[in-house]
């Protein structure tokens, strides 16, 4: 009888330590779902999508409350990489939450100021300098072109600008190519899934790691600084050669990123 | 001893295609009729339940034989068993939480219910009941979890076709879906025999 009570005392202590162990190593911070729709949304806070903010969005989409083409900041990438996160149909951007414009930043005509300070209570990301009767100013750089700043001002002296074209913030204009979707054959797809969910179930992480990640291979985003950083090989020095200059190739600055 | 191949594929085939979990036995049945309805959550459960399966299997081949049965306490099987494979399944939800997100999600409520999947118990306690050796076990716990996963996989690939087609309105949702199912399982009768030669 004793003994019984000793074999199920000692199962269920053993296991209430490895589980214990297993909690600390796969502990996760949060909701991870909420997080990574959350880094993918723009961080304007500007309440288009019907949500007070970028969080409570993301948090609605991961609860499957909320459709993912609600947020016109993001624009059709923002829609097509949420689409690719949470498994569904990609969906065009619902008209009725507004349309992507240009990125702008708000400027206060200075002179017009009253100093109310009603557009600084309505800035979602504290952007706005000023007290009250005193005049106020956008920080540009915190600004995200939210425009919720626009309604509360009793006299209309914020306007929005668009961003100018700097050296900082120009990009590529790649050409676009338009890919064309193979037939959908089920079969494939359905062993494509079963492969897919395979590898990953048995390499876990690593996988990206074997195809993403390795010096001198094919690089996604956020690892594209792997292989400008270092020379692929080392050649041996030449015992004569005229030294003209040395190069050694472009390297970029490498931005600390933040996914 | 010698490792009898022929003997292990034997258990394989029968516990895969002859006596199959769900088919034949009629073990498991919930997680068969409810993550069915999509393939991407039908293949993630199957992963997670073929995981369980096979090491509760080994796991509970281990506590009887070296703890229940030299104490005399076979009594106690049913129970120990169940916590073994309840500590399982927590794992298993920690790794899938932290590891896959969207697939957890998709889960929900099936992911902790493993635990009180049928056939997750059954196959433990079918091993016991046949006294089998720890390859045996291992083999015919996995040959459960790779039947079990393969005719989840094949209902939901069916039943997302079903969604397409027209049934009688009296059929239509879970009536035809359990028509299917007994198809099924008819279809895997004439597999039958296979596993004597």
């Amino acid at each position: 009888m004793l003994t019984a009570l000793y074999i199920m005392l000692g199962l269920a202590l053993v296991l209430g330590i490895m589980l214990g162990i297993s909690a600390l190593l796969f502990k996760v911070e949060g909701d991870p779902l909420v997080a990574r729709i959350d880094a993918i949304l723009p961080q304007t806070q500007c309440g288009q999508c019907g949500y007070p903010g970028c969080k409570p969005y993301a948090t609605a989409i991961a609860k499957g409350e909320a459709d993912i083409n609600h947020c016109p900041p993001g624009g059709d990438a923002g829609a097509r990489e949420l689409a690719d996160l949470m498994g569904v149909e990609y969906k065009p951007l619902n008209a009725e939450h507004g349309l992507p414009k240009p990125k702008a930043v708000a400027f206060i005509d200075e002179n017009t100021c009253i100093g109310c300070t009603l557009c600084i209570q309505a800035c979602p990301v504290d952007a706005i300098l000023g007290a009250a009767k005193h005049m106020h100013t956008i920080i540009a750089s915190e600004c995200t072109g939210c425009e919720l700043c626009l309604a509360p001002c009793p006299v209309d002296c914020i306007t929005m600008e668009p961003v100018a074209e700097t050296p900082d913030n120009w990009k590529w204009k790649y050409p676009v190519i338009p890919i064309k979707a193979m037939p959908a054959d089920k079969s494939r797809l359905i062993m494509n899934s079963i492969i897919q969910f395979a590898s990953k179930l048995l390499l876990g992480q690593t996988a990206d790691l074997l195809i993403h990640k390795f010096h001198g291979g094919v690089h996604r985003r956020g690892h594209k600084q792997l292989s400008t950083t270092l020379p692929i090989a080392k050649l041996a020095i030449p015992q004569a050669c005229s030294a003209l200059r040395q190069h050694v190739g472009y390297i970029p600055k490498v931005k600390s990123t933040s996914r | 001893m010698t490792f009898d191949l022929h003997h292990y594929i034997m258990i394989l085939i029968g516990t895969v295609l002859v006596n199959n979990i769900v088919l034949v036995k009629i073990l498991g049945l919930c997680p068969f009729m409810g993550v069915s309805k999509k393939l991407e959550a039908s293949i993630g459960m199957a992963g997670a339940t073929a995981f369980v399966l096979s090491i509760g299997s080994m796991t509970s081949w281990g506590i009887n034989h070296y703890l229940l049965e030299p104490n005399g306490l076979v009594y106690l099987r049913t129970l120990s068993f169940i916590v073994i494979i309840a500590g399982v399944v927590q794992f298993t939800e920690m790794v899938m939480e932290k590891n896959f997100p969207p697939l957890h999600q998709a889960l929900g409520i099936f992911l902790p219910l493993i635990t009180t999947n049928c056939a997750v118990l059954g196959i433990p306690l079918l091993n016991a009941q046949s006294s089998h050796s720890f390859l045996e076990s291992l083999f015919f716990g996995m040959g459960g979890a790779v039947g079990f996963s393969m005719v989840l996989i094949l209902f939901a690939s069916m039943r997302e076709r079903l969604e397409a087609a027209d049934v009688p309105a009296v059929f239509k949702g879970s009536a035809i879906a359990m028509v299917t199912a007994s198809l099924m399982s008819l279809a895997f009768m004439g597999f039958a025999g296979l596993d004597k030669y």
